[in-house]
């Protein structure tokens, strides 16, 4: 049974506190709770399911570990795909697929369904939406993922130097269109 | 003029990044292909659990893992009969013994530098036995009938025996007081008979090769220390054969390998 409660983020708090107190009922609601749009989220930045499982359930495990160091600033949403962005990059460094992630349909997801909600239909979102689809990737996974210049190398499969000069060339691009 | 253009577009995502579930949600609208179904997530779930109420890993387990061993390799490694503590603390004594023998049998200590060199290379021979086998691997059953490619079996155990040994023998090495660059003269001539042993244990068993492999390193020293003086028993003319015997032995090995499936390693 689950408490009522008017505010779902305390909720979630709450939740993590628990399980970081050693509950299994509470790690069990925390996954009915996220475990779906975690998946539909990892799964847009990698297009194999097998890895995509593996990493949710490593996030779960982790938050079963880390649980009770858990600081109740921001939401927990976002701590938790901070954690799974990661395992998911942890996996993609232990078997890297065939091709690299970028030149496959989860990144254009990414573009698709998630940079348009994050900057809605306004003047950045345009000039978003003018760069080039590679210039996109890099940019999306370092600001929406808050990944790292390795990690979203790891991510895109592309070495580091490529995403620096990706991402100095999307920004000097929009300067451009924006000034 | 806007040099702030590109920053302020991370900002925003920055922020959305905040949400990630109402971008998730928001954008899920591929259905259920992309998405997770209640199938899928119970089964995530599972494997959460089953992975929680498994046993924690063993501290062996857990270094190697730090090491960097990959995760199927490590029970390969962890399941070895021959890295029970029983085997190390018999190794210890008998290395123990080894150096302890040879100084009071001699005053100046060169014999214990013998007993010590010809006793060495036997311990990992003595592991390789030990290591393979129904009568000493509780894992034997599940090692047969498991899928598993027994070379890379044979090779991950047989790593694993040469690395105790050699580890619980270079502490001894250090005990010995006397004998200088002779008291790791038994490295090569102890790679040797191993890579030996692993040739020979893809057409017998490894328990035979293992014992027949010591017989002839105890006549070689035998023949080799009576013809000789110490310095030349273990001397480069040794240490170079030896380490010609390992690459043979280890190719041969090598080239053998499809004779390891699990029914050979009897």
């Amino acid at each position: 049974m689950t408490l009522v409660t008017s505010d779902p983020a305390l909720d979630d708090r709450q939740l993590v506190q628990r399980v970081g107190r050693g509950d299994r009922a509470a790690l069990a609601e925390l996954y009915e709770q996220h475990g779906g749009w975690l998946t539909i989220r990892l799964s847009r930045r990698c297009g194999d399911p097998d890895i995509v499982d593996t990493a949710l359930q490593d996030t779960f495990l982790a938050v079963w570990k880390q649980a009770k160091d858990y600081r109740p600033t921001g939401e927990v949403g976002a701590w938790l795909w901070t954690i799974a962005v990661r395992r998911l990059i942890d996996q993609l460094r232990k078997r890297p697929p065939p091709q690299p992630v970028a030149d496959v349909q989860p990144l254009a997801d990414v573009i698709i369904h998630e940079v348009p909600l994050a900057l809605g239909h306004t003047e950045l979102g345009a000039a978003f939406g003018s760069l080039d689809p590679e210039l996109q990737a890099v940019m999306a996974a370092t600001a929406l993922d808050g990944l790292t210049n390795k990690e979203a190398a790891a991510l895109l499969g592309i070495p580091v130097g490529t995403v620096k000069s990706r991402l100095s060339r999307a920004r000097q691009i929009l300067q451009e269109v924006l000034s | 003029m806007t040099s702030s253009a590109a920053h302020s577009i991370e900002t925003a995502l920055a922020r959305a990044a905040e949400r990630p579930r109402f971008l998730a949600e928001a954008g899920a609208d591929t259905g259920g292909a992309a998405g997770a179904d209640a199938g899928r997530l119970a089964a995530n779930f599972a494997g959460i659990e089953a992975e929680l109420d498994a046993p924690p890993a063993s501290r062996l387990a857990r270094l190697l893992g730090l090491l960097g061993v990959d995760d199927r390799t490590i029970p390969l490694v962890t399941a070895t009969p021959s890295l029970r503590r029983s085997w190390l603390v018999s190794i210890v004594i008998a290395v123990l013994f080894a150096i302890n023998v040879g100084s009071t049998s001699s005053a100046d200590g060169v014999d214990r530098i013998v007993v010590f060199l010809t006793m060495a290379p036997l311990i990992p021979l003595l592991g390789m036995a030990l290591a393979f086998g129904p009568a000493v691997d509780p894992t034997h059953d599940i090692a047969v009938a498991a899928p598993l490619d027994g070379f890379r079996l044979f090779l991950v155990r047989s790593i694993t025996v040469l690395v105790t040994s050699t580890t619980v023998l270079l502490i001894g090495s250090v005990l010995i007081p006397e004998g200088g660059g002779y008291r790791v003269a038994w490295l090569l001539p102890a790679l040797a008979v191993t890579t030996v042993t692993m040739a020979l244990a893809t057409r017998f068993s490894a328990r035979r090769a293992a014992a027949a492999v010591g017989v002839g390193w105890l006549l070689v020293v035998t023949i080799v220390a009576g013809a000789a003086d110490t310095a030349a028993a273990f001397g480069p003319g040794v240490q170079i054969t030896s380490l010609a015997i390992s690459i043979v032995g280890f190719v041969t090995f090598t080239r053998r390998r499809q004779r390891l499936d699990a029914l050979s390693m009897s």
